[in-house]
């Protein structure tokens, strides 16, 4: 063995590698290209997931600020009002009798007579247990 | 070849803070439903006490028309105005 064949051998051998690496290359490329499409697509799919929960929690918390208000708005006014006024009704049905069977569809009894009157003594019942 | 690296990289990073992102919203959306469910009973209950009040001040309208007498207790607390005109003076007959 001479030293320009071991030299042409030699070239031939590169060139015969490199010819089995280019599929190989290419294949690596095609990889890296359908890696970086996977991610665009999860990073797309997660984007989307995030604006779906982002309005959801909105809205709901939208709602919660509706029913916190009203609820607020029930105890703060309309409760004290609707105990005032049974009271009064109570008060009132002890010197007019006719009006106690229109209470007591309510389930409001009239209060007994010398009884003082409590704002929350009989409050009404819940609509699933009036007797209307 | 760099370059795509670091674009991958960027990709994943956004990937990653997208998914914390998904994570802390379904977090205080479930807090907030948690909240909510919490109190639509008493809300549901709050309605049908003042349906039932509504229906009860309806009935004392009612009945007001045939007792004057609890004018006073509804118009103390607002439920009724008083719409009733003055009453009118006669007009003293021509001669």
């Amino acid at each position: 063995m001479t030293g320009p064949e071991y030299s042409t051998s030699s070239s031939c051998a590169s060139t015969s590698e490199g010819a089995s690496r280019e599929p190989l290359q290419q294949q690596l490329e095609s990889l890296r290209a359908l890696f970086v499409a996977a991610l665009m697509a999860l990073l797309l799919l997660s984007m989307s997931v995030d604006i779906y929960l982002f309005r959801q929690f909105w809205m709901v918390r939208k709602d919660l600020a509706v029913t916190a208000t009203f609820l607020e708005d029930y105890r703060k006014n309309k409760e004290p009002l609707l105990n005032t006024f049974v009271t009064r009704l109570q008060d009132f049905a002890r010197s007019h009798p006719d009006l106690t069977p229109v209470l007591e569809r309510y389930g409001i009894r009239p209060s007994a007579a010398g009884q003082v009157s409590q704002p929350m003594a009989t409050p009404l019942p819940a609509a699933g247990q009036a007797g209307k | 070849m760099p370059k795509k690296d670091s674009f991958a990289v960027l990709l994943v990073g956004l990937l990653f803070v997208s998914a914390i992102v998904s994570v802390v919203l379904a977090v205080w959306y479930g807090f907030n439903v948690r909240d909510l469910r919490r109190l639509q009973p008493q809300t549901a209950a709050s309605q049908a006490r003042l349906n039932l009040a509504q229906a009860l001040l309806s009935d004392m309208l009612e009945y007001s028309k045939r007792n004057p007498a609890i004018d006073p207790l509804l118009q103390s607390l607002n439920l009724k105005t008083n719409m009733a005109l003055p009453p009118t003076t006669p007009k003293p007959a021509s001669p």
